[in-house]
């Protein structure tokens, strides 16, 4: 599924024109992505919680070669789906 | 930060009455929240990709009791983050 699937939804739902929907879903996703990025979680009932999470550095290896590498500290995302959504799912 | 705060700031910016919004966003959510349960990945660039990972049921044991018991196979949905977020996520070290 992608953004095309979604947009198509919103037409049916809104009976509105494509570039309409287009701009909603966008300015959906641009609003998700700046409150992860702002606060650091966010939270939807029914379907789950975003959350920033920071890695530490560690030293890696690289599989090919073996070699160790230094991973810097980072950011990355975590998603868990609420109990509805891993419910509905596992049905 | 909750959904009604979300449907809010979607209302806000796209200059929707906030009945509209609600069925934006819960438009949304409904479908993606479709395609996970048949089992659909779904991929919106910039933002990230869901799939259902499938994990094997396992025996594990209750670390105070001792007491085997059966975890059974179950799925998950799994989110990996897109490379904007990602990238602004990482830009205040």
């Amino acid at each position: 599924m992608t953004k095309k699937d979604l947009i198509d939804s919103i037409i049916k739902e809104m009976s509105c024109s494509r570039k309409e929907a287009a701009e909603l879903v966008d300015t959906f996703f641009e609003t998700i992505k700046s409150k992860i990025e702002q606060e650091g979680k966010l939270k939807i009932s029914r379907f789950g919680t975003f959350e920033v999470y920071r890695k530490k550095e560690r030293i890696g290896r690289n599989p090919k070669n073996m070699k160790e590498a230094q991973i810097e500290a980072r950011n990355v995302v975590r998603f868990k789906g609420s109990s509805i959504l891993r419910n509905s799912i596992n049905k | 930060m909750t959904k009604m705060e979300f449907i809010h700031n979607i209302a806000e910016k796209s200059n929707l009455p906030k009945k509209d919004a609600t069925l934006v966003v819960n438009t949304i959510f409904n479908k993606m929240t479709d395609a996970l349960v048949k089992g659909d990945r779904i991929e919106i660039r910039g933002f990230g990709s869901f799939s259902v990972k499938s994990y094997e049921g396992y025996e594990g044991k209750n670390p105070k009791t001792h007491k085997s018991i059966i975890v059974q196979p179950k799925k998950k949905p799994i989110f990996k983050v897109g490379k904007d977020l990602k990238d602004r996520i990482n830009t205040k070290l």
